[in-house]
């Protein structure tokens, strides 16, 4: 693609480095903030240097934050005895959407997958092994996805973890709510038949 | 299962065709290139998502263009079946009647076929991925399970080659994260191993029988299944092999590395079988697998017959016609150079045939 100005070709080299993002699309955001008052620009170019500059991670959950230790870790009124740990902070925020959990997070920094170069060292795992030292941590809730790489995960942690005096539990997986059963794929409905629960009314 | 109609965009050297099936014996004719085997191997990507050749499908798409698809419609008793298929930029999208799958993998058993090709040579002469793949196509139709316990042992092999590698490269081992894969590889590779065991015990005897009845031959042919875990618990064999594992950077010990023995007279055809025992072997091989299918799923494949008449003797032809007059095989494609030839083999059978010339 050609441009007529250095400027345009600059922002547009900048956004088509965004995820999903074309030559195409990354054209049509410059022209839109182009077409915006100059103040609006701006002020997302503001943003962005905030972030890129003031971004810190927890330091006790790695999760990111705007202060040396977050806001979740922060709040005493949450359980400090139990962390659930995800491989990053969208899971984060989907499993805060639930309004049903209260306890802290540990955020490995993805998932383990040796095809990719990145194993434990590369995860925030021994950081979770000192951190559960202190003994305050009676529980740990893996919160992955179900793959192949979650799995591997998963056990890792539970090997690494295995002979301490902590319960260690995972988020329990079966067909969706609103799901039909015939839809469901046979892994999924496999697993939720062999670990069946008991009925509640 | 009737094929009744396909179309082809861009797919190989087709660039627009649209063919309509009536009979259940298909020829089509023509001279060499002018896109006789394209057509099977477009029914087989219908049945099986992939191409025969084991093509990437990139290389699928007709020179200068960027994307093909194919439908096919299919009856099955009164049901009919409208399938499409699109490939673009490295994205497949597959349909039926509609819908989009989710996974691929589903669509694989559905609508089963078997090909016979000049290139199954590679069979009995190329390396063991050949035969594996083989094994697994025909599992992979039978049994869903199969498939999805294979596609699940071959990603979580990838990461293990991967680490193992870059311990060897390293020179430091994390011990757990091995233990870890290995405990995920486990019972994968005893379901793979023994539903591979319990399907040669049944494919065996059928296979035999073919080759009795094709080549007219006393041969005893056999194939014998050739494993880590025949002599070794896999438990066991898969412990025993970390050590070297880690000092040779790769994963010797799993199904990964079975192979197939293909026996005439307790001997490796490859080296004792002559031409003409190879040719009966591997049409056998591949006739038996139509049977196969059929005795397992309760549906006869589609049969595809790329220009074997050419290079069969009069005897093999006629053990070949009498199955299809028993009604052994599905609907049957076929191609060839020679149209005359494939009238002459088939008149004297009274079986109706569709004459299609490129
Ligand atoms: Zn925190």
């Amino acid at each position: 693609m050609n441009f007529p100005s250095r400027l345009i070709e600059e922002a547009v080299n900048a956004f088509s480095r965004f995820p999903g993002i074309g030559k195409k699309t990354a054209l049509r955001l410059t022209l839109h903030l182009l077409r915006q008052q100059q103040a609006e620009a701006l002020e997302l170019a503001r943003a962005v240097t905030n972030l890129a500059t003031n971004v810190q991670y927890c330091r006790t959950c790695h999760n990111i934050s705007d202060a040396p230790v977050c806001q979740i870790c922060a709040n005493k009124s949450r359980n400090q005895a139990l962390v659930c740990v995800v491989a990053d902070m969208r899971d984060v925020i989907a499993i805060e959407n639930t309004g049903q959990y209260n306890g802290l997070y540990h955020v490995l920094g993805g998932l383990i997958t040796p095809m990719e170069g990145i194993g434990p060292d590369q995860l925030k795992i021994a950081s979770l092994e000192e951190r559960l030292a202190t003994g305050e941590v009676r529980e740990l809730l893996l919160a992955f996805s179900a793959t192949m790489e979650g799995d591997t995960t998963a056990f890792y942690i539970g090997r690494k973890l295995q002979g301490r005096d902590i319960r260690i539990s995972t988020i329990a997986r079966g067909i969706s709510i609103g799901g039909e059963l015939e839809y469901a794929d046979e892994i999924t409905l496999g697993r939720s038949i062999q670990q069946r629960i008991p009925f509640q009314s | 299962m009737k094929l009744k109609s396909l179309s082809l965009m861009n797919y190989r050297v087709a660039e627009r065709q649209d063919w309509h099936f009536e009979a259940d014996v298909v020829s089509i004719t023509g001279a060499n290139g002018t896109g006789k085997t394209n057509i099977l191997d477009a029914i087989h990507y219908m049945c099986l998502t992939r191409s025969y050749f084991n093509q990437q499908d990139q290389q699928l798409v007709r020179f200068g263009e960027d994307f093909f698809n194919l439908q096919a419609q299919i009856m099955e008793e009164e049901a009919e079946n409208k399938l499409f298929c699109a490939w673009q930029g490295g994205k497949k999208v597959l349909r039926k009647n509609g819908v989009v799958y989710d996974r691929l993998a589903d669509h694989i058993g559905l609508f089963p076929v078997v090909m016979i090709a000049p290139t199954d040579l590679d069979l009995i002469y190329e390396g063991s991925e050949a035969r594996r793949r083989f094994a697994d196509m025909l599992l992979s139709q039978t049994d869903h399970a199969y498939l999805l316990a294979l596609m699940r042992y071959n990603k979580i092999l990838q990461q293990k080659q991967a680490l193992l590698r870059q311990y060897k490269q390293e020179g430091r081992v994390d011990i757990t994260l091995l233990d870890v894969l290995d405990m995920q590889l486990l019972p994968l590779n005893v379901e793979l191993y023994s539903k591979r065991v319990a399907w040669l015990d049944q494919y065996n005897p059928l296979f035999e029988a073919l080759y009795r009845s094709i080549s007219g031959d006393r041969e005893q042919v056999g194939i014998r299944y050739e494993s880590s875990f025949n002599a070794l618990e896999p438990a066991l064999a898969m412990q025993q092999a970390g050590k070297d594992d880690l000092a040779s950077g790769r994963c010797s010990v799993g199904i990964h590395r079975d192979d197939l023995l293909f026996t005439i007279n307790g001997h490796p055809v490859k080296r004792f079988g002559s031409q003409g025992q190879q040719k009966s072997f591997l049409i056998s091989l591949k006739l038996a697998q139509s049977i196969y299918l059929s005795e397992v799923m309760g549906k006869k494949p589609f049969l595809l017959l790329d220009d074997i008449f050419e290079k069969l003797d009069g005897q093999r032809v006629s053990s070949l016609l009498r199955l299809v007059q028993e009604e052994r095989f599905g609907q049957i494609f076929l191609t060839d150079t020679d149209k005359k030839r494939v009238e002459a083999i088939f008149r004297p059978h009274n079986t109706a045939v569709q004459y299609i010339e490129l």
